[in-house]
């Protein structure tokens, strides 16, 4: 009897359970003597299972409206009109010398827009944990220890009245300021909100995470992330 | 997923198998753009099944044609995307590269479906790697590796769903393993400051 050769087929094989008994019984022989088949075969179940881990979340419920789809939604476009109306004042932000004064929150939603309303000053943990609850149902904690301030925010239009944004929009974001003094921007993007994009000649950088199965991009002028670090779930 | 040939698919029957497939469907809008977009691919396929309902031929398979939709729903939604902007940072291309973010934040344990084998040391990042990796992919191959290894279906059965030859499938899942390994045998290049 001639011994198959030993290629990735017949791995793959074996471990979608589609050898017979003697063809599991000659490759087990054969991994049992080479350590580097082992570990390939190891890499392999690794694969899986780390497919496994980030395919894994919640579906969202579906609904079976024309008010959902996702593509036509008036709340998607508002989502979109609220992205752009907070990053494109906030790229020039950004890209202004970082600054060694104390952040003020104030003066920054001012400089970006008018056209949203700040929610909430978070310059303590417990404010940046309450804020985070009532944004998104879930609370994040953040290392105030550090020398950054948060600032919450809700992407709504004045012209919405308390009760209308109860359906509206969901996407906020958080504006923060580095030790260096430059600014920081971390958005948590609502359902209908699919892309994020910086102008080309920009020489800002984005990093995207999910924190408690929550979404967060953080733009900033920094190659690693900043306020992402400082946040963790709980 | 069949229908009585006898009975005409009315809406709320519609509702129900399509909430039976919704996990399967959301595999197949995952292997196109992304889990980021597959949830809303999903509910949009829904919204466009729904309207098309007519079309629907009862007693033919009720996965394949939604299947279909929901692939289609992803393909616009990817060229609309490119159409409109001069630089598009797909989201699930932007996982942070660092490996102790992944340990802190990414890897939420309240999300793992399958246990690690304790004995398995996984490097720092394994699980961004594997995302980047799958990015490299084409969609079909994306798509069947994910239904081979998320639903376990046979290869026969994913090629029902995708309506593919089950040889086509079994030959997708293969390059998409094999192109794997051999994108994480590589060096990685951001190893080493962080820990």
């Amino acid at each position: 009897m001639t011994t198959p050769p030993l290629n990735d087929e017949l791995i793959f094989a074996y471990l979608d359970g589609e050898l017979d008994q003697n063809q599991i019984r000659d490759l087990e022989t054969r991994i049992a003597e080479n350590p580097e088949l082992q570990e390939r075969i190891d890499r392999l179940n690794s694969i899986n299972d780390s497919i496994h881990r980030i395919a894994h979340s919640d579906p969202a419920p579906i609904k079976f409206t024309q008010q959902t789809d996702p593509r036509r939604s008036t709340l998607k476009w508002i989502a979109y009109a609220a992205v752009i109306a907070i990053a494109a004042p906030l790229v020039i932000f950004l890209n202004q010398p970082p600054q060694q004064k104390r952040f003020d929150a104030e003066r920054f939603y001012v400089s970006t827009t008018t056209d949203f309303v700040p929610d909430i000053v978070c310059d303590t943990p417990e404010k940046f944990e309450e804020y985070t609850y009532e944004a998104f149902g879930k609370t994040i904690t953040a290392d105030f220890e550090t020398p950054v301030q948060l600032v919450g925010w809700k992407y709504f239009s004045k012209n919405y009245t308390p009760e209308e944004l109860k359906d509206k929009d969901t996407t906020r974001a958080l504006v923060g300021m580095s030790a260096e003094g430059a600014p920081l921007l971390a958005v948590f993007p609502s359902k209908n909100f699919s892309e994020l994009t910086l102008d080309p000649g920009s020489d800002l950088y984005m990093h995207t995470t999910r924190i408690n199965s929550i979404r967060v991009i953080e733009i900033s002028p920094y190659k690693d992330p900043i306020l992402l670090d400082l946040m963790s779930k709980k | 997923m069949q229908t009585p040939a006898s009975e005409k698919l009315d809406p709320e029957a519609f509702a129900t198998m399509y909430e039976q497939s919704r996990s399967t469907l959301r595999i197949v809008a995952a292997g196109e753009c992304g889990f980021d977009l597959a949830d809303d691919i999903v509910q949009h396929g829904a919204i466009v099944a729904l309207q098309r309902l007519d079309q629907f031929t009862p007693g033919t398979n009720f996965l394949a044609w939604t299947s279909t939709i929901v692939r289609g729903v992803a393909r616009n939604q990817r060229r609309s995307e490119q159409r409109h902007r001069s630089k598009i940072l797909r989201l699930s291309s932007l996982f942070p590269k660092s490996g102790q973010r992944n340990q802190q934040i990414t890897q939420n344990t309240e999300q793992t479906q399958r246990p690690i084998s304790p004995d398995l040391k996984l490097p720092d990042g394994f699980d961004d790697r594997i995302r980047d990796a799958l990015d490299t992919l084409t969609a079909p191959q994306r798509t069947c590796l994910l239904m081979r290894t998320l639903l376990d279906h046979s290869y026969s059965e994913i090629g029902e769903i995708l309506e593919m030859p089950a040889a086509t499938v079994r030959s997708h899942v293969y390059r998409s393993r094999s192109a794997l390994l051999d994108l994480l045998e590589e060096p990685q290049t951001t190893e080493g400051g962080e820990r």
